[in-house]
């Protein structure tokens, strides 16, 4: 999961394309942010931005309505929820691939 | 001694089967109405009672080191299911049944063969009745025991009842359940014909509040805002990536 987001984050690196988290380790505590920074390292590495879930109340999780993790919501160039829970990796660049596509057509008009 | 102790409580706490059978072969028959008060306020009385047991047994097993078993979180549904079967059959064929089949609809945790006949009786019995509206509510919690039977009879009455009033609470309950299950379009569809069907305001009020929580997160609709901090506690938006692709993940190292 993480090596292939990483490998996306990378590929896409010039295009308008942007992975953000909703990290639910609980990195406001001393123990959760502990967690966080022995785990992120190596394979596991994180590159990209992740709000703090609890960091809103409702928690962000609970106001998206997230029952299971990992979820995955796609969100196009105009804030529009384009797909959920897509998973497979070939699947994941398809939609993506057209979702970026479709800012830079916008974005040139 | 625990279990002992808990299932005298729960013997205690529930005179009320025992007084109605009485009193049906002595012909006088408890007020079916007063019977469900009675019915509901012993479950909850029990149910507390269990809730307490089970913190106790949870902190004393903590302190030993040692595992709750499994049983201990089972809620003492049991009698109170049978007493309301019973109930049901004394009623059968008059509305006064319904409520007890509603109770068992709603409490039953794992009575599998008292939800599949309650739903079975209300289908057969009670579908065009108009007491139906009051428990077609819990049709859905029994997905697990009786999904198929549930699911049919909960549409019949949302399809079909010749009360609007009795089709819309089954269509909001139908909605509720698309809408948990991710079927938005059905969930909106339901809604919508509620919002045609009924001018009642409380109804209308619930309706517009399942229709604006099921299109919120629904694919093809905008995104809600998020307003944040990072892991590190910097402020940032999701509407700050307008422009770009976005691709959110609910995750964590664990």
């Amino acid at each position: 999961m993480i090596p292939h987001e990483r490998s996306l984050v990378e590929k896409w690196k010039d295009r308008p394309f942007a992975l953000l988290g909703v990290n639910s380790d609980n990195t406001s505590t001393e123990k959760g942010m502990a967690t966080y920074k022995a785990k992120n390292t190596g394979d596991l590495s994180v590159t990209w931005r992740s709000f703090r879930n609890e960091s809103n109340t409702p928690n962000i999780s609970d106001d998206w309505r997230v029952r299971g993790w990992p979820t995955l919501y796609y969100i196009d160039h105009e804030g529009v929820i384009k797909h959920k829970n897509v998973r497979g990796e070939a699947e994941m660049e398809e939609v993506l691939e057209e979702m970026i596509a479709a800012a830079e057509a916008a974005a040139k008009k | 001694m625990l279990r002992h102790a808990l299932a005298a409580a729960l013997l205690l706490s529930i005179p009320v089967g025992a007084v109605a059978q009485s009193d049906a072969t002595t012909g006088t028959q408890q007020d079916p109405q007063a019977a469900y008060q009675a019915l509901s306020k012993s479950y909850a009385k029990a149910m507390s009672v269990w809730q307490d047991e089970l913190e106790a047994k949870i902190k004393k097993a903590q302190e030993a080191g040692e595992r709750v078993p499994r049983s201990a979180y089972a809620p003492p549904s049991g009698d109170f299911v049978s007493t309301a079967q019973e109930h049901a059959k004394e009623h059968a064929g008059t509305d006064a049944a319904v409520p007890f089949l509603g109770f068992i609809l709603k409490n039953a945790t794992r009575e599998r063969n008292a939800v599949k006949w309650a739903v079975k009786t209300l289908a057969s019995e009670h579908v065009e009745s108009n007491a139906i509206g009051d428990v077609v509510d819990y049709l859905p919690k029994v997905s697990r025991m009786a999904g198929r039977t549930a699911r049919s009879l909960l549409s019949d009455v949302a399809d079909n009842h010749s009360n609007k009033t009795v089709r819309v609470k089954a269509l909001l309950a139908r909605a509720r359940q698309s809408g948990a299950a991710d079927k938005a379009d059905d969930a909106v569809a339901d809604l919508e014909v509620v919002m045609e069907l009924t001018t009642d305001a409380d109804l209308l009020a619930e309706a517009k509040d399942a229709l604006a929580e099921v299109r919120k997160l629904a694919i093809g609709t905008v995104a809600p805002e998020i307003d944040g901090v990072d892991v590190n506690g910097v402020k940032f938006k999701l509407s700050d990536y307008r422009g770009k692709a976005v691709l959110l993940d609910f995750w964590g190292f664990w």
